[in-house]
């Protein structure tokens, strides 16, 4: 279907508030230690009994590297919120930022069998990042006017990648030590894929002539089909089957190892999704490379010839000479890198402490985080804090774990403030699941 | 929350990967308008240009190897071909009363032909006698000839038991026979006799041409005078004058023959009128109008070349200067060409079937001189059929013109609606183009560069998308015009618009 920009803009909300039902490598993973859930963390989180299942365990993180939203968000007297031109000034940084992790384990299961654990699950993981400059604000809420003279970046930076995963590991212990492994078998849904995002645009003083310097190069798999500027073919339905066990093929691969010293600390490392998809079906990647200008019309050809007709919009909407210029490509995962450590001070508490390099396409954030667990009745009632290299310290979160026998159920978030302030934080993560233990 | 950061961060991105041009999304809540910088023209007219606008075969500019350029104005084209001068003549027959019967070929008195090629000329004859036996003709003519042969032929005219015996032949071609004479006569001569050779006098004997016509011919061709009928010219150089003088330097009038006939050519100027954009018809005045212009032609070891012969009335030879300059819309010339004007019958000439004579009239005007505030009038139609977006509150134009040209240039233009009503003046103030600079050699060596911005409200915009017509003023001062300091126009010349908006756009 062909969708204007606004039916994009339209399509990518409800997309994005059908996925942000909750994934991520967070602290709370510690307190599922012996669950399957727990070795999402990393394969080498040790399991305990002979049976696990993992129902609907999903997390997911968001949040931006840069200021909080309402940095440069008003809302007016109705009530709608609008980009603030005259709070744009405050935003230090020349790019801003924006992520999602988004983990679905549908089902996973693990069996004991003589002192090897097998584990065999599925997964849809969705992750995007993307950067965007001050100045693509500043132009959007102002126009170019005010710019005149100036060079703008534009060029936004969008990555995102939706695929399924099979995964098949395996846990053994020796003694104290338990080290695990899980291939994954991967198949690719959608990806945006931006490789190169040059695109500076200059208003030149004399009669504003425009100028485009572009270095642009966007590899897109299921989700963009480009005719022109302002007739775009989108495709937003992530999640879904439609691709299990087809196209996109890629591997993966999770370790992890754990040691346990004593009975009351256990440490733990981990690396996981190491790997890439190669995307082959519709497979496309549009570019745009040059030095482009728009100086006007040249009216003299219109009175040689009466027929002649022109648009500015249309050769506005044609400057940027968006090619199409290839096909298949392949993307890396974005791999993350975890250490850990648990500290069990009674039966009642624990302290658990996640240092976290969460991978993205072209972001990556580092976080700590600390967690004290304490056990009332069947409750397991934890708090916990985080702070990252983004410069968010106010991350304080909680969650909540109900051992009703062999059923488990678990949730959490790691910023109330986000709950009370949605607007003045700038991070965000959830998780939710069902665990059976046997 | 981090919804809401998505939702911007992509309606940014679509903002301005669109242009900026269809917002929907309410990026901008302040009352200050989206502010849209965006050039709208950037065109230059050089007088190369110009002279291909221009150029519908009548109207051009010619350019000199230095880049002096110079309006011509043609004329149409006239052409008189060998056949205006030597038409076919029709079919005739005559009686040979004897055996030996010259014939007077009918090309009227004026002509002494020498010699001549025929051209589709058939001959055809008729003999009868009273025989009861075959008889016998031999034809001759003394005059023509073929591959140095004197025309001559056989019949026989059989006796099939009726008599008088008869023979009507054949039509026989004499195309590319040699005629030679001094008299335009034809010599039939025909020996009849019986089978045992007795000679007879046939009592009855008739030649018929179908028509006769010559590829060649020479000797005295006789005085014709043949006419180039009455033409004019248009000269738009002076139609949107509303007033200012003018001081063209060198205007011309150049009359072109090419002439291939092979005989004494000579113009007999009817008239040669100039008519001003006021009505006011001059004549001009030249000692060439009187006495006329005799045409080159070729000679007897040049017969198939044209000789071309150019003459031109300029200010030394006419009073075509002072009468051009009083803005000279048309000139009417009737012109008539003299065949052998002197009616010299020693003078001998030729003429071919392929012979032609053409006239080309053209006016010439040097783009050198003066013109001292010449206002310029005209209307032009206008329809730009679209509706103002009302999200657009204002419309900053700037304006930014070029001229290499040595001439002040001032312009303005008014709008004017379907009912006639003037809604106002188009730009803010009339532009100005101010003269380029000139180096010691008359020629401009920069170029003076004006800017203006006219602002457009909501109501002005309105305006224009209403108006059904421009009115156009303009005005022109060549440098030092006052003085009449000539100066001439190069090819290289040109004005340049560049137009570029600032768009207050209100984002709804």
């Amino acid at each position: 279907m062909t969708k204007s920009f606004n039916t994009i803009i339209a399509s990518t909300l409800i997309w994005l508030v059908w996925s942000i039902t909750s994934n991520a490598q967070d602290i709370s993973s510690l307190q599922l230690q012996g669950l399957y859930a727990g070795t999402n963390l990393h394969p080498g989180i040790k399991l305990d009994k002979k049976i696990n299942i993992a129902i609907g365990d999903i997390d997911i993180y968001l949040g931006t590297g840069g200021k909080p939203i309402d940095q440069f968000i008003s809302q007016n007297n109705a009530g709608t919120y609008y980009v603030d031109r005259d709070k744009l000034g405050y935003l230090t940084k020349q790019d801003q930022d924006i992520f999602l992790n988004n983990r679905i384990n549908t089902v996973g299961i693990s069996v004991l069998l003589k002192d090897l654990h097998l584990m065999l699950g599925h997964s849809i993981k969705t992750k995007f990042d993307a950067k965007y400059s001050t100045d693509l604000l500043e132009i959007a809420t102002r126009g170019n006017a005010d710019y005149i003279g100036k060079t703008l970046n534009l060029g936004p930076d969008i990555n995102l990648i939706n695929y399924h995963e099979i995964n098949l590991g395996a846990q053994k212990s020796w003694g104290g030590l338990t080290i695990g492994g899980r291939a994954n078998i991967l198949y690719g849904n959608a990806a945006v894929y931006t490789e190169k995002s040059k695109l500076d645009l200059t208003t030149r003083e004399e009669y504003y002539q425009l100028d485009l310097d572009t270095d642009f190069l966007m590899h897109t798999s299921g989700v963009i089909d480009y005719n022109s500027i302002d007739s775009i073919d989108t495709n937003l339905d992530l999640n879904s089957a439609k691709n299990l066990f087809k196209n996109n093929n890629g591997f993966g691969l999770d370790i992890g190892a754990s040691y346990k010293i004593g009975n009351k600390i256990s440490l733990s490392a981990g690396i996981t999704d190491i790997g890439k998809i190669t995307w082959d079906t519709n497979a496309k990647s549009y570019s745009s490379r040059g030095k482009y200008s728009y100086e006007g019309i040249d009216i003299i050809p219109l009175i040689e010839d009466d027929s002649t007709s022109y648009s500015i919009e249309d050769t506005l909407k044609n400057l940027l000479k968006i090619k199409e210029v290839g096909g298949d490509f392949s993307t890396t995962l974005s791999t993350n890198y975890i250490l850990s450590g648990s500290f069990k001070l009674s039966d009642k508490w624990a302290f658990h402490a996640l240092i976290v390099s969460n991978g993205g396409f072209k972001l990556r954030r580092n976080q700590l985080s600390i967690a004290a667990v304490r056990k009332l009745s069947i409750f397991d009632l934890g708090l916990q804090y985080m702070m990252s290299d983004s410069g968010d310290f106010d991350n304080l979160g909680f969650t909540i774990r109900v051992n009703a026998g062999p059923v488990k159920i678990y949730g959490g978030i790691e910023s109330v403030f986000a709950v009370g302030d949605p607007f003045g934080s700038n991070y965000a993560s959830g998780r939710i699941g069902l665990a059976c233990q046997f | 929350m981090h919804r809401l950061h998505l939702y911007i961060f992509f309606s940014v991105s679509i903002a301005i990967l669109s242009s900026c041009a269809d917002l929907d999304f309410a990026l901008n809540d302040k009352e200050d308008p989206f502010k849209l910088a965006i050039p709208l023209i950037n065109s230059k007219l050089s007088l190369t240009k110009v002279g291909e606008l221009i150029d519908d075969g009548n109207s051009s500019l010619r350019v000199s190897a230095d880049g002096k350029v110079t309006a011509v104005y043609s004329g149409e084209v006239i052409r008189q071909s060998a056949s205006t001068i030597f038409p076919a003549y029709p079919g005739l027959a005559f009686p040979l009363l004897n055996e030996t019967s010259p014939i007077k070929l009918p090309l009227g008195n004026s002509y002494q032909i020498k010699n001549a090629i025929f051209k589709k000329t058939n001959l055809q004859f008729l003999f009868e006698h009273p025989s009861t036996q075959d008889i016998k003709v031999k034809m001759r003519i003394l005059e023509v000839s073929k591959d140095n042969k004197a025309f001559e032929k056989d019949f026989i005219l059989p006796y099939n038991g009726t008599s008088p015996v008869k023979l009507e032949t054949e039509k026989i071609s004499i195309e590319n026979c040699n005629y030679k004479s001094n008299n335009n006569t034809m010599t039939f001569v025909y020996e009849a006799s019986l089978p045992d050779g007795t000679p007879v006098k046939l009592n009855r004997a008739i030649m018929a041409f179908d028509s006769i016509q010559f590829k060649y011919i020479d000797g005295y061709l006789g005085y014709h005078k043949f006419g180039i009928d009455g033409s004019a010219i248009d000269v738009g150089l002076f139609n949107k004058w509303k007033s200012g003088s003018f001081n063209f330097e060198d205007p011309k009038i150049a009359l072109t023959v090419e002439n291939a006939f092979g005989v004494p050519v000579r113009s007999s100027i009817n008239k040669m009128e100039l008519t001003s954009i006021t009505g006011n018809t001059i004549g001009l005045e030249s000692s060439y109008i009187n006495s006329g212009i005799n045409f080159a032609y070729p000679d007897f070891t040049e017969i198939g070349s044209v000789k071309t012969t150019s003459f031109t009335f300029d200010k030394s030879n006419s009073n075509i200067q002072a009468v051009f300059n009083e803005k000279t819309k048309t000139v009417n010339y009737d012109i008539d060409a003299l065949i052998n004007p002197d009616k010299d019958t020693l003078i001998k000439g030729f003429i071919t079937d392929n012979n032609f004579f053409v006239v080309k009239v053209v006016v010439e005007v040097p783009m050198l001189g003066s013109v001292n505030n010449f206002v310029v009038e005209d209307t032009f139609d206008l329809n730009l059929e679209t509706e103002v977006p009302e999200e657009i509150e204002k419309v900053a134009l700037r304006v930014i013109t070029s001229n290499d040209f040595p001439a002040d240039v001032m312009f303005e233009a008014f709008m004017i609606d379907q009912d006639g009503k003037n809604l106002g003046p188009l730009f803010d103030a009339p532009i100005k183009l101010g003269a380029a600079p000139l180096n010691e050699n008359g020629i401009t060596s920069s170029s003076t560069v004006e800017n203006t911005v006219s602002i457009y409200n909501k109501a002005r915009i309105s305006d224009l998308l209403r108006t059904k017509k421009l009115y156009f003023k303009g005005q022109l001062n060549t440098t030092d015009s006052q003085n009449k300091k000539t100066l001439w126009i190069y090819d290289r010349y040109s004005v340049g618009i560049k137009v570029g908006a600032i768009i207050d756009y209100k984002v709804k």
